[in-house]
């Protein structure tokens, strides 16, 4: 296996890292295009590397509301998978899904939090589900947990395990909106050098 | 109260200022933001601290990361604009368990494990803590506001509290 080192990536490794993290969201929009009826676009996806401090304005403003859905991915990767969703498509997915008519954060019961959720676990289960397919790589994920607070609150649980063994962190993000553009979120993997390494050697050779 | 500038304090960051400028950090969650100040001169110091403990860890170049070198090298910047160390009193926020991972005893938890640093090493340097408003679930926004040494918590659905 060849070391690698993401501080120092390649053109080669850049476009293997961003396809997987295409795949990987290319999929988990394609199972939320099913659970809510809609055809969901996704952007361009991007690859950061950055410092670990940026980490709480990666999705704008730190104090911007959020739900965030999270998930552990351990095995041959250690990598966290965050569904981010402003509050505004947060509420649009629970009226899609459930067929209602919530208007806030505050309305929400115990069954749309849950349904949240669960859709934040199908659709990473859908995102590692792709990864796995991929680079045939052993992934076991968490459940989910979710919050619903500001953006920089909810990315410092991510930035303090990365924090512990780094200074900086690579992540993959990817942006997706549905034609009326009320239903729009980000997804983001942060994946440690290991697992980048891990990723690019699997994948590296198909280049 | 007077317009002072609004000095931003970042994740893993610390900064010092004199009334009537306010420092603030933007949505602690896990983290813990430390505040601390000098009344007669006016003078405050905020850092954002992520990790309890910087010799447990081989990276740790980052002094404002850690709670043990970034409350030393917060008194230190304060004494360099003229605060006297022994007069400091604190005031921290944040330390909250955003998400409840099932794997996690409480004690593990490093929202408690950041607290729990902080408070043991301000004690260790005889520095009072005046107020705290840590844990439970929710971020937190603060502003510490150096003509007064009031320190503002904001959160999203908990309410605006001065500590």
């Amino acid at each position: 296996m060849k070391e690698r080192d993401y501080r120092n990536l390649t053109n080669e490794e850049l476009d293997i890292i961003r396809e997987a993290g295409n795949i990987g969201a290319g999929n988990a929009m394609t199972s939320l295009g099913k659970l809510v009826g809609r055809t969901l676009d996704i952007s361009i996806t991007e690859v950061h590397i950055e410092k670990i401090q940026e980490l709480g304005s990666v999705l704008g403003d730190p104090e911007k509301y959020i739900a965030g859905m999270l998930i552990n991915v351990h095995g041959d990767l250690n990598a966290m998978l965050l569904l981010a969703l402003e509050t505004e498509s947060a509420i649009k997915m629970v009226n899609l899904i459930l067929n209602k008519n919530v208007t806030s954060v505050e309305e929400f019961d115990e069954m749309d939090l849950s349904v949240l959720c669960e859709t934040g676990n199908i659709l990473g289960g859908s995102y590692v589900n792709a990864l796995n397919s991929l680079t045939g790589l052993d992934l076991d994920v968490s459940i989910p947990q979710m919050a619903i607070d500001m953006a920089g609150a909810i990315l410092s649980y991510p930035a303090i395990e990365f924090a512990r063994n780094d200074n900086t962190m690579l992540f993959i993000e990817t942006k997706f909106t549905e034609a009326t553009n009320i239903l729009k979120g980000t997804y983001i993997i942060i994946l440690d050098n290991a697992s980048f390494s891990n990723i690019v050697n699997v994948l590296g050779d198909w280049v | 109260m007077s317009e002072g500038n609004v000095v931003k304090v970042g994740m893993a960051d610390l900064n010092v200022a004199k009334a009537p400028d306010i420092l603030t950090t933007l949505g602690l969650g896990s983290c813990v933001g430390i505040a601390l100040y000098d009344n007669i001169t006016k003078i405050g110091g905020l850092a954002h601290i992520m990790l309890p403990d910087s010799t447990q860890i081989k990276n740790n170049e980052n002094v404002a990361k850690f709670a043990d070198t970034a409350i030393e090298k917060l008194i230190c910047d304060m004494s360099i604009i003229g605060a006297k160390p022994s007069r400091l009193v604190a005031k921290i926020a944040g330390g909250a368990h955003m998400f409840e991972f099932k794997n996690m005893d409480d004690m593990m938890r490093i929202g408690t494990r950041n607290v729990t640093a902080v408070m043991e090493i301000l004690k260790k340097l005889n520095i009072p803590i005046l107020a705290n408003d840590t844990g439970s679930n929710y971020g937190r926004t603060i502003e510490l506001h150096t003509d007064t040494g009031i320190l503002l918590v904001r959160t999203i659905g908990h309410g605006i509290k001065e500590i």
